[in-house]
């Protein structure tokens, strides 16, 4: 009887647990960020658009183009070995591919959480420093789904391979070999963004064309961040660096923002004809803090059903 | 891991049972099979198209092995390609059906696959309605127990099939029926029985739009009472959704809400039937933006007759999930032989009448509040809206008229509102009247024939048709048949096409083998409300089935 009692019980329980999985939604029912920034933007063509009074037009284009290959380094301040991992990526690697290779640093997770709050915080450590909080929606919300800070920093996510599975998080020791079988690839899509930036008003307007290379099947979606490189601020090292809390660490390519929603836009659910055209237009803002021109819009264009990057581009914001 | 687990069902299925077959007469695995092929010819009259591969075809296997309390079974699916009207992601071959099953009478556990249904179905019923290419079975765990007599407790967790892999949302559901005279000593030999059951499902589906703030988590509660009296029955079920925004109803964030009701009574000659609900936004998906048939979660009845008579079952209804109210009534009268209206060998006689349409909706005022233009509109429980959706009047009598001869005639009026029921634009509504007479003459105990005379007069859509079927059977084997579908009364005199179909099977035992030439008009094809669209075709069908 007491077994049968037990057996209810562990029923009741799930009922219960099914009872609370609701998530009622109230206003405001739209994300305001995202439909602020395709708000004004008109489409006259796939080639062609026009973003709060600005048109922007692409002139045909048939060259094939090299696979580019998208690397995001999840970090942290509070991570101490995260530099070493982030200094192989940016100054070791990324000089063998130049532009072929867009680095991402997405801070995100336990040592991403900064002085004095996060529980990462050293005892001892100079007054204000690792108070800088780099996170941002976006890159929490990428962490959460990918798993990366959850599985131990530093790691990282080449062209997002292999998600989802346990081997979709790359670590420092991998990212070489990764990159270079992907830079061996043929490019699928070519990117290609145009951007106007008014530094009076910190409002930057951005288009950004795909284009198939051959037949595409599937489902795709476009991503477009904002990033900013060489902050020069606090980190955390752990030996042999010394002192451990560097007030002169050079940040390269943080995240800063996603401007279209922190999963991207569909631009197409049905696949690409050789040659076939997706064109986004968005509106961004410019962060008062961030230094103009480090900053760079990176698109990419990614499989809905796999994750899989199949290319990215990246260009400064003052060129 | 899937291909893990079905190689483990495998195994087991061929470890235990080949010596089990070889060594008793009576086989501890059984199942059934079936093929279906079509070879395809263009018919530009009749808008079939030219089919590259000429011959597709779909085809199923089950296996079942049970040993005590232990079962495990599979089923092999193959769509090489699939038959044109069924949905092209079915493409094919493999196993997306396995499951190993406990059973120790109190407590049952299914791991891998498995159908299921709470009450009615309205917030979940997983199920497989093979002539629609449906199939939304659970790939997961269920646990199903009897904690005391009368008391029986569900609990699910897992994701919808689609096609050939498995829906990203996840289902979680609970369900607790409680039969009170079970249950109860005192109550057990009472006339009156009743039945009280709640249940309750969540799926989860992570939410990447760029534009909405979806809920990942959307839950569905049920309750339900059902009480059988003597000749008398009723039932009824409630449920209601929390906001669902998704591509089935246009991404509104308001909730959903349905209602079913039905009682009747019945006596020897004599059955009364009555049903009524009420659906508004009460579509439920495991992933939000399925659309056709794809990762239903419930199942909503249409509540109307299903017609087997192929020009009463021309313009059949589909459930519309986003709001309607329904009716349906039937009574059946049996008349003694002998009687004034039964005759020499008594007479059969139902009326049925069965409506559908709008409920009524006020779209929100969004004066001062755009947001509330997410929450799409209002509707009070018991208004309804003007719009009919379908509405269907009939009479059939079946009557033995002779040793040999036996008569089957129906009656039908139509209302068919196309743009609705189809969900396309500017469709007419068709008004129609069907008759039908069927006779069967037994000519002697092996031979048989039968015949159908159908009429269908309208002067909607492609305006009149005829048919006649003629068929010849010859127990216990053979049976031949001869079918044509005359749209006669067409506006356009090109389109007045005679659909000729000739059929010839033959069986034996539980093996049956057809084989037919003709052509198929394009059209939809419904089960029990759901439905799909059935292309025009012009060519040769073959089917093989056989169970074991």
């Amino acid at each position: 009887m007491l077994n049968k009692i037990n057996k209810f019980g562990v029923l009741v329980l799930f009922v219960l647990t099914c009872f609370f999985a609701c998530d009622k939604i109230d206003a405001p029912y739209r994300d305001k960020q995202n439909v602020i920034s395709t708000q004004g933007v008109i489409y006259l063509s796939d080639s062609e658009v026009i973003i709060d009074g600005d048109t922007f037009s692409f002139s045909g284009e048939t060259s094939i183009p090299q696979k580019k290959i998208l690397a995001e380094d999840y970090t942290g301040t509070l991570c101490g070995n995260c530099p070493y991992a982030g200094e192989k990526l940016n100054d070791t690697i990324k000089p063998g591919y130049g532009d072929r290779l867009v680095v991402i640093s997405v801070h995100s997770g336990f040592f991403a959480n900064p002085c004095p709050g996060g529980f990462a915080c050293p005892v001892s450590r100079p007054a204000g420093a690792l108070e800088t909080d780099f996170r941002t929606p976006i890159g929490n919300e990428w962490d959460v789904f990918f798993g990366n800070s959850n599985a131990g920093n530093p790691n990282g996510l080449i062209d997002r391979m292999e998600y989802p599975s346990s081997q979709h998080i790359k670590t420092p020791a991998q990212w070489a070999s990764r990159i270079q079988s992907r830079s061996v690839l043929p490019a699928s899509f070519a990117l290609r963004i145009d951007h106007l930036y008014d530094a009076g008003t910190k409002k930057v307007k951005l288009a950004v064309q795909s284009r198939a290379v051959g037949a595409q099947t599937g489902t795709y979606k476009l991503q477009v961040v904002l990033t900013e490189d060489s902050i020069v601020d606090w980190q955390y090292w752990y030996p042999p660096v010394t002192p451990a809390s560097d007030p002169d660490f050079l940040h390269r390519s943080v995240l800063r923002a996603g401007v279209n929603s922190n999963f991207g836009e569909e631009i197409s659910s049905s696949g690409f004809s050789n040659g076939g055209l997706a064109l986004k237009g968005y509106n961004a803002i410019i962060d008062d803090h961030w230094v103009e021109k480090n900053v760079r819009i990176v698109a990419f264009i990614y499989d809905a059903t796999t994750y899989e990057v199949k290319q990215v581009e990246e260009v400064n914001l003052i060129p | 891991m899937k291909r893990t687990f079905t190689q483990a069902v495998l195994f087991i299925l061929i470890s235990t049972i080949t010596p089990a077959v070889v060594a008793q007469n009576t086989s501890p695995i059984h199942g059934n099979f079936q093929l279906d092929a079509q070879y395809y010819f263009k018919d530009s009259l009749i808008g079939a198209p030219e089919v590259p591969q000429k011959l597709l075809s779909n085809g199923f296997a089950n296996f079942e092995y049970v040993k005590g309390d232990f079962s495990a079974g599979l089923r092999y699916e193959s769509y090489l390609d699939p038959i044109l009207g069924y949905d092209s992601r079915y493409q094919g071959s493999g196993i997306p059906y396995r499951y190993l099953k406990y059973n120790n009478g109190d407590l049952e556990v299914t791991a891998g696959s498995f159908y299921e249904q709470f009450g009615s179905g309205i917030i979940l019923r997983a199920y497989e309605e093979r002539g629609l290419g449906y199939d939304n079975a659970i790939d997961g765990f269920r646990v199903k127990y009897i904690p005391v007599r009368g008391v029986t407790v569900k609990g699910l967790i897992g994701r919808q099939r689609s096609f050939f892999s498995t829906a990203e949302g996840l289902v979680r559901a609970a369900d607790l029926e409680w039969n009170i005279n079970e249950s109860c000593d005192s109550m057990a030999g009472n006339k009156t029985q009743w039945i009280l059951g709640g249940s309750f499902v969540s799926k989860y589906q992570k939410d990447q739009d760029p534009v909405f703030n979806l809920p990942e988590n959307v839950g569905a509660g049920a309750g339900r009472i059902s009480m059988n009296s003597g000749g008398w029955f009723a039932n009824a079920e409630y449920a209601y959704k929390i906001n669902d925004p998704s591509g089935g109803n246009g991404y509104i964030y308001k909730d959903g809400q349905a209602l079913l009701l039905n009682f009747g009574y019945t006596k020897k000659g004599f059955g009364a039937l009555f049903g009524a609900k009420r659906i508004d936004n009460m579509g439920f998906r495991s992933d939000r933006d399925a659309t056709g048939t794809n990762l239903m979660i419930n199942y909503l009845p249409a509540l109307t007759k299903n017609h087997t008579y192929s020009l009463a079952a021309l313009y059949p209804y589909a459930t519309q999930p986003n709001g309607e109210v329904g009716l349906q009534g039937e009574l059946f009268f049996n008349f003694k032989s002998g009687s004034t209206l039964g005759g020499k060998y008594g007479t059969d006689l139902s009326v049925n009448y069965s409506r559908a349409q709008a409920i009524e909706k006020t779209l929100i005022d969004t004066v001062g509040n755009p947001d509330a233009i997410d929450l799409g509109y209002t509707s009070g429980f018991l208004k309804f809206g003007k719009e009919v959706y379908f509405e269907d009047f009939n009479i059939e009598i079946n009557k033995k008229l002779s040793k040999k001869l036996r008569m089957h005639l129906l009656y039908m009026y139509l209302h068919y509102n196309k743009s609705v029921v189809e969900g396309r634009s500017s469709e007419p509504t068709v008004y129609a009247h069907i008759g039908v007479l069927e006779l069967g003459y037994k000519l002697n105990s092996k031979n048989n024939l039968r015949t159908e005379i159908h009429h269908l007069y309208t002067k909607h859509d492609k305006q009149s048709w005829a048919v006649l079927l003629l068929e010849y059977s010859l127990a216990p084997h053979w049976f031949i048949a001869g079918f044509d579908q005359y749209n006669y009364g067409n506006n356009d005199v090109d389109q007045r096409i005679h659909y000729i179909t000739g059929t010839v099977g033959y069986t034996r035992k539980t093996n049956r083998i057809t084989l037919g030439y003709g052509r198929q008009r394009a059209g939809i094809f419904c089960v029990g409300g759901v439905c799909r669209t059935v292309p025009a075709s012009n060519g040769f069908l073959m089917s093989i089935t056989s169970s074991f």
